[in-house]
């Protein structure tokens, strides 16, 4: 079963919510009953086995699948399709707390959006991000932390392209590709 | 590489080639052996130059591979050399069988032409193969968004 359009109804109704001005209590009710709905719906973690390497990344899935034997996906919600044999999901708080967070964030306003994601990632809710830009790093260090899992945050921007390569370090691989890629594919 | 352009299909087949798999990890050893400390630009750099000089020697490789079995046979004194013993056994009463073995002394002589040409340009790939895992990167996604 879909349960896309449930839980982004649900996502919407709290977006409505976060729209008059909500304390940051009473963001961070809407938020953890959210991410307690996402966490009953998201069904058990799909965690990848010991020796097998990890990449987390919100834009190069396919990339990443390149060269990494497993990619994170929480799967439906994110609906981006990794096949299963490929996608991880490891079922921390820091993982159902972004998708509740990209979830309600694409059922807001901008306006909206922008209110919540200040009350989100600056006062004390929930498991603190370290700041909206280092979600994915947050990502493989929960994963990290519960599994011990050899997880990478690959970045696919400036953040990626002025880090110094040390032995084994995926992700300047990726990012090094990334900007060959760019003038690879000129006329 | 454009993330956009790639489909779930290609990265499985690209997965489980194994070739890929041998080449990646040949492309991970030299990044271990040779780029530490190295920034993300500089390798990229690195990784262009290397592809280029890659891809010209397999061009190369190509090319002389061609260009020497052609120059084997169409060599003026082994030409002459072929007639002769193609003569001499139809004199003798050969015949076709003659014929036959001239083109088989032929195809032999092109063939050893060939091969020590490969083995001279062999070494000049072997020496950027640790770049190969990215030729083939760009050679299969881009066959596999063109088809």
């Amino acid at each position: 079963m879909d349960i896309l359009p449930e839980l982004r109804a649900t996502a919407a109704l709290v977006a409505d919510d976060m729209a008059a001005e909500p304390s940051v209590e009473r963001a961070e009710r809407l938020v953890i009953g959210f991410a307690n709905l996402l966490n009953r719906r998201l069904g058990p973690p799909r965690l990848p086995a010991k020796h097998e390497s990890i990449a987390v990344t919100t834009t190069l899935p396919k990339t990443a699948a390149l060269m990494f034997e497993r990619v994170w996906d929480p799967n439906t919600p994110l609906a981006r399709g990794t096949p299963d044999n490929i996608a991880i999901y490891g079922g921390t708080d820091v993982e159902i707390w972004l998708v509740a967070i990209t979830l309600i964030n694409s059922c807001a306003s901008h306006e909206v959006s922008e209110r919540f994601n200040r009350i989100v990632y600056r006062q004390p809710v929930g498991p603190i991000f370290n700041k909206p830009g280092s979600i994915i790093r947050d990502v493989s260090e929960a994963l990290t932390a519960a599994y011990g899992a050899r997880a990478t945050p690959l970045y696919p921007d400036a953040v990626g392209r002025d880090a110094e390569y040390t032995s084994g370090d995926r992700n300047v691989i990726v990012a090094a590709l990334s900007e060959f890629g760019l003038w690879m594919n000129r006329p | 590489m454009d993330e956009s352009a790639l489909t779930w299909e290609q990265v499985e087949q690209f997965r489980q080639d194994v070739d890929a798999r041998k080449h990646y990890r040949r492309l991970v050893h030299w990044l271990d052996a040779e780029m530490a400390g190295k920034t993300t630009s500089f390798i990229a750099d690195e990784i262009s130059i290397r592809l280029d000089n890659y891809e010209a020697a397999l061009r190369k490789h190509g090319m002389q591979t061609a260009l020497g079995s052609l120059a084997a046979l169409l060599d003026p004194g082994f030409l002459a050399a072929s007639s002769l013993a193609v003569g001499a056994a139809a004199v003798s009463g050969g015949g076709m069988l003659a014929a036959i073995s001239a083109g088989g002394l032929a195809l032999a002589r092109g063939a050893l032409a060939v091969v020590s040409k490969c083995i001279d340009l062999r070494d000049e790939v072997r020496k950027t193969s640790e770049i190969a895992f990215v030729h083939e990167l760009k050679v299969k996604m881009a066959d596999g968004v063109a088809g």
